[in-house]
């Protein structure tokens, strides 16, 4: 099951920030099925939130001010994970804009901040896989009619099921193809496996559903699940947005990648096997 | 019902190529022929994109729920640029959380399970145009 | 030889305020599920109009039909717009000018047996506008499918291949690009025309930043091949 969350979100009213980390917030405990703390009543009235921080907590701030964080540091809570809005959005090449009311554009921003913190890194994953699994990708591309098959030419294996596995060190994620995604249409479900399942090459490791059908994410490699991506849980679109890198589905502590190597497909491979397989694309 | 002669502007994104856009569609009729259509209206997202003043205009000065088949939000995005007013933007995807295993039919017709959804968006839809009109009358 | 055929795209209106808007939207999708399985693809006017990419390049690539509800022509003025002139225009309300006045519902399950009809008289102007198309489109018949390369503009062009960092690379239309270079007079030792070749094949192909150099130099050595052999 994802991990819940209680969420401690700043109160920021005058700067275009704070609304933007009440957003977050509130995608954040949709998604998760968390609870949120009002920082005001928290700050007169403790009491109230004790079971709610039972669960690992969220900070996030609007600004360098972080007064979420020096609430919860007053406090001696223990923060799981954290955020400042206008730090992550500069890495990200954007910023809070000028309005208090956030428009559409920066309310996606926030769904996005939302999902990469629930698909912070797992417990003993090192900075630098994190930061091999964010690295962009290239793409070929197959095009039939208008449909667009996008495929990465680096870093990516495939079997014959267009799951693919993006390997980074001892690690590997695993997700379903934009072949795949778009041939399911919008998804509406994404079921995730358990973590420290141990799954062998071509188990099912979760399933996505979609109007038109179930299919089962078969795993390209074997290994032992160390991370789920509960954001995809919660907002499969995700997949199809942007199925090889945000549409992860679950990290897996290889077991034997040579072994399993043998009998997947590299990107000309697989890209082959798209253009035969696109010639008989009828959504 | 309302005192209000500003009906709100409910806006499907009727795309044609999934079961999504048709359920859109069909919820919009639902919310403002039958449901609400005292207080509600549609609208045509074409003519809006091709620049018509008075479908601008009615974006502008009336509130809209938009109402998207699928994640690329046409629907919000296109009465947006406009300057339209969203009071509520709606997903028909997100309808399905509630119904795991659906088989809603196909872009042309609706089954029993698409129709099923259907309804529930159209009554919550309704609900948050009376609220709107309500909203207004105070 | 696998043979493909050549596509026609459709992009209708669905207006939502006419009754028109449905008709439109259930002959379309009478053609494309009867009429004539497999032989068009339906462009979806809401993602046309907000820049899906893939239905703009398709209708600006194939022969692409519109049908509208009534005579603002949305989907016309959405294809001229944004991809370019359309093979054929239909609108509902001139194919249905004779006939009886719709009953004016817009919701599927409130159409009745005439609008059902009205269904199929505007089905069947589309298919016959689809098989005029088809027949008047610059590529006559169907294209052998070895000749269609990956990228997404070029079914009916033929395409060549270049070594790139050790890799065959297809590229769509490359002898027609080269032919036009020739005709150009551009020449194939001249400082500029690895540049020149990269700016063109790519808008055809994708080509990564990091191998721009490694393109600019196989299309260049490409080229004085391609005169060579003239």
């Amino acid at each position: 099951m994802a991990d819940r969350f209680a969420v401690l979100p700043c109160n920021g009213l005058d700067k275009p920030a704070g609304p933007l980390a009440r957003e977050i917030a509130l995608a954040l405990v949709e998604a998760c099925q968390g609870e949120l703390i009002c920082p005001v009543l928290y700050n007169n009235l403790p009491a109230l939130y004790a079971k709610a921080l039972e669960l690992p907590l969220v900070v996030i701030d609007g600004c360098g001010t972080r007064c979420a964080s020096k609430l919860a540091a007053e406090r001696s809570l223990k923060v799981s994970r954290k955020l400042q809005v206008t730090e992550a959005l500069k890495e990200m090449g954007e910023s809070p804009g000028d309005a208090l009311t956030p428009d559409a554009e920066r309310l996606a921003l926030c769904r996005r901040l939302a999902e990469r913190l629930l698909s912070a890194p797992a417990e003993g994953t090192t900075l630098d896989t994190e930061a091999a699994f964010s690295e962009p990708v290239e793409y070929a591309t197959v095009t039939h009619d208008k449909f667009i098959f996008r495929i990465p030419m680096k870093g990516y294996l495939f079997n014959e099921n267009h799951c693919w596995a993006r390997i980074a060190g001892n690690r590997a994620r695993v997700g379903i193809s934009d072949y795949m995604q778009q041939e399911m249409s919008d998804l509406t479900f994404c079921e995730l496996p358990e973590v420290g399942t141990e799954v062998s090459q071509f188990d099912a490791v979760g399933s996505v559903e979609s109007v038109k059908a179930v299919s089962d994410i078969i795993s390209p490699v074997s290994g032992r699940v160390v991370a789920v991506n509960a954001a995809a849980a919660a907002s499969p679109e995700i997949i199809n947005e942007d199925p090889y890198v945000r549409g992860w589905v679950a990290e897996i502590e290889l077991q034997d990648l040579e072994s399993d190597r043998a009998l997947l497909l590299d990107g000309e491979a697989y890209l082959a096997l798209v253009r035969q397989k696109a010639a008989d694309y009828h959504p | 019902m309302t005192k209000s002669e500003k009906k709100v502007l409910v806006i499907p994104c009727s795309g044609i190529g999934k079961v999504h856009g048709l359920i859109a569609r069909e919820v919009a009729f639902r919310v403002v022929g039958e449901l609400a259509p005292e207080a509600s209206d549609t609208l045509c997202l074409a003519l809006l994109v091709k620049g018509e003043e008075q479908a601008r205009k009615a974006v502008r000065t009336q509130p809209c729920i938009t109402i998207d088949g699928c994640p690329k939000l046409c629907s919000h995005k296109n009465v947006e640029l406009a300057g339209g007013q969203i009071a509520h933007s709606v997903r028909v995807v997100d309808g399905f959380k509630d119904h795991k295993g659906a088989r809603p039919g196909t872009a042309t017709t609706l089954d029993e399970d698409g129709w099923t959804i259907t309804e529930e968006l159209a009554q919550g839809i309704a609900a948050q145009v009376r609220a709107l009109c309500d909203g207004e009358e105070e | 030889m696998a043979e493909q055929a050549i596509k026609i795209g459709i992009i209708s209106c669905a207006g939502e305020e006419l009754p028109e808007g449905t008709i439109s939207r259930l002959a379309v999708r009478r053609v494309l599920e009867r009429l004539r399985p497999g032989q068009t693809v339906s462009i979806c006017l809401p993602l046309f109009l907000a820049g899906a990419e893939g239905e703009r390049e398709f209708a600006r690539n194939y022969p692409t039909i519109t049908i509208d509800g009534c005579d603002k022509q949305c989907a016309k003025w959405g294809t001229e717009t944004y991809s370019g002139a359309v093979s054929a225009a239909l609108v509902v309300t001139d194919i249905l000018r004779d006939r009886p006045p719709l009953s004016g519902a817009r919701s599927g399950r409130k159409l009745t047996r005439s609008d059902l009809a009205a269904v199929e008289l505007v089905a069947a102007r589309l298919a016959e506008a689809l098989d005029q198309a088809a027949a008047a489109s610059d590529v006559s018949g169907s294209v052998p499918a070895e000749m269609s390369p990956s990228c997404g503009c070029a079914v009916a062009l033929p395409a060549g291949t270049i070594q790139v960092n050790g890799k065959t690379v297809e590229i769509a239309g490359l002898p027609l690009i080269f032919r036009q270079c020739q005709e150009d007079e551009l020449a194939p030792d001249h400082p500029d025309t690895g540049e020149r070749l990269l700016e063109v094949v790519r808008v055809y192909h994708v080509i990564a930043e990091t191998e721009e150099q490694a393109y600019q130099d196989a299309l260049a050595e490409a080229y004085r091949a391609y005169l060579a052999s003239q």
